[in-house]
């Protein structure tokens, strides 16, 4: 595509998001402010598991870490939202580098099983402890900002993702991306070229938990409550579909896919328990005809229109 | 002070001994040859002195330095690069990010510059791959993805390449060409080459000095012309003579 027009296309979208808040109603602008946490989250992960080939299934987990960190702190200690989001991000960081250590030597599925279990056991946890963490009651935490308006928290949301999204981009253009995709292409043949394999890994752990961290307690204190539904698989694995949906290994991709899937919730929502089924069989249609994600098909489409 | 010192290195796999007890010294600036019949151990000797699997028994010095317990990052970054029997190049990525990689492995996380992206034309530009730079290595052909393995090799300014069957599958035409990359590896780039090869007519035109493995074991070393005549090194590959 000539660059100009996708300039023009960078501008138009740029536009249309900042004008979104000022002709979407309250409901859409709430599903927009839910989308932009989803294409952290899925963004987040797929740093790990698009580039370095780490499928990890604590994503939702560290975005629960943040998010009750950051709630416990506001509520026990009255940090503000934004300052407690920072100390969820820190906390989140450290478990990342804790079960980092712990499970990256095992590869592949190990490291799946082993995110798996971790993840679960921490929203028992959370569910159980119910003196600490109110159970499934959830907590009730004070708004982002001091004032409520969905409008502002709109802004916030999006900043800090357009933030989120700048730092990924820069990371996967750095050497440290290169390093990313050279272990997933080949572990042995990355280490005979001196890469420390090990580290790396464990840098891809620790930034993508960080920034589930940070969305998950923005999240927490948009919603006002927190609740162990932020653990849930359910999450993980929608995060999961974003991604995959979308394109994994790709930029684009999760944003695609976190856009698509969030907003086509809410169209088959009204058909209750069929909407899990359609979901299913977008999934199953995305894995046979564009095994690449809606990325791919498009990039494939580009280059046939190209040529 | 040796440049590559092996001391008598075991490497066992369960009840198979594939490396029973190895010792051999390289000089700085020699192309050496290492040869064997099939599961002699070749491949396993390189494993060790590469770092990834850790050796039974034995140490391995390199320029005075002990790497026997070394990860193969460290051994890379202290001058000792490889390339596979099978050629592993990053399939995903470009030509120019593959040899990126070495050079990333080396030097650390430092950044593009225009002397690094130079530094990997000149890289490219030698093994011949300069037209493919922006190609994914997934589709070269299988002398292409060896070259790419050469210059990602190259990239981590080793001291010695341990190169592993370059010359298998190649027709005459591409032997002789590969021969004077290989000659031009140490005449260019100073640097050491120990080489496993089968196509002996080959090796035989390039390397100084025969190192010959036999079940595990250094049957013996020395000039080429001297080693091959060996009657334990005819025997070694033909079988015993029957009387």
């Amino acid at each position: 595509m000539p660059r100009r027009r996708t300039q023009t296309l960078q501008l138009l979208m740029a536009l249309g998001l900042a004008l979104f808040p000022f002709f979407a109603g309250d409901y859409w602008l709430h599903t927009g402010i839910i989308c932009l946490f989803y294409i952290m989250m899925a963004s987040s992960w797929n740093l790990l598991a698009g580039y370095t080939g780490q499928v990890s299934f604590a994503h939702a987990a560290f975005a629960g870490v943040g998010a009750y960190v950051s709630g416990l702190a506001a509520i026990h200690f009255h940090l503000p939202p934004l300052l407690g989001a920072l100390l969820g991000m820190a906390v989140a960081a450290f478990l990342g580098l804790l079960l980092g250590v712990l499970c990256i030597r095992m590869g592949g599925i190990y490291l799946s099983l082993t995110t798996l279990a971790f993840s679960e056991m921490l929203r028992i946890i959370i569910d159980n402890e119910y003196e600490f963490t109110r159970g499934t009651m959830g907590l009730s935490v004070p708004f982002i900002l001091p004032v409520y308006s969905k409008t502002t928290a709109y802004f916030l949301m999006g900043a800090v993702t357009v933030a989120v999204l700048c730092v990924i981009r820069s990371i996967v253009r750095s050497d440290l991306g290169t390093a990313f995709r050279a272990v997933q292409n080949d572990e042995t043949a990355a280490a005979s070229l001196g890469i420390h394999v090990v580290k790396v890994r464990l840098a891809a752990f620790v930034i993508s938990s960080t920034m589930a961290g940070l969305a998950g307690a923005l999240y927490g204190h948009y919603h006002q409550l927190i609740t162990p539904e932020i653990l849930s698989l359910n999450l993980m694995f929608f995060v999961l579909a974003i991604a995959v949906i979308g394109g994994m290994g790709t930029f684009v991709g999760p944003i695609v896919g976190a856009i698509f899937l969030e907003f086509l919730s809410e169209y088959i929502r009204i058909y209750g328990q069929f909407h899990v089924l359609l979901f299913g069989l977008i999934a199953l249609a995305v894995c046979r005809f564009a095994p690449q994600g809606l990325m791919g098909l498009w990039q494939r489409r580009m280059r046939a229109l190209s040529s | 002070m040796a440049f590559l010192e092996v001391q008598n290195v075991v490497k066992r796999f369960g009840g198979l001994v594939a490396v029973a007890g190895v010792s051999f010294e390289i000089e700085p600036g020699r192309i050496v040859g290492l040869i064997g019949p099939n599961g002699a151990g070749k491949t396993t000797l390189f494993n060790l002195i590469a770092g990834t699997f850790p050796c039974d028994e034995g140490a391995i010095r390199f320029c005075g330095e002990d790497l026997t317990r070394s990860r193969p990052y460290h051994v890379c970054r202290k001058g000792i690069a490889r390339t596979f029997q099978i050629a592993r190049p990053f399939h995903e990525m470009t030509c120019y990010e593959n040899v990126v990689v070495g050079l990333i492995g080396r030097d650390g996380f430092r950044g593009e510059t225009e002397a690094r992206r130079r530094r990997v034309e000149e890289l490219l530009e030698f093994v011949g791959l300069k037209d493919f730079m922006h190609t994914e290595a997934r589709h070269l052909n299988l002398i292409q993805k060896k070259l790419l393995e050469i210059a990602r090799a190259l990239a981590t300014r080793p001291k010695l390449v341990l190169l592993d069957e370059v010359l298998g599958g190649l027709n005459t035409g591409e032997i002789l060409k590969a021969l004077d990359l290989i000659r031009a590896i140490r005449d260019r780039f100073g640097v050491t080459i120990l080489w496993i090869e089968h196509v002996m007519g080959a090796l035989m035109q390039v390397v100084e000095r025969l190192l010959v493995l036999d079940r595990g074991r250094l049957l013996c070393e020395g000039e080429p012309a001297a080693v091959v005549k060996d009657p334990r090194v005819i025997e070694a590959y033909l079988g015993e003579a029957d009387d």
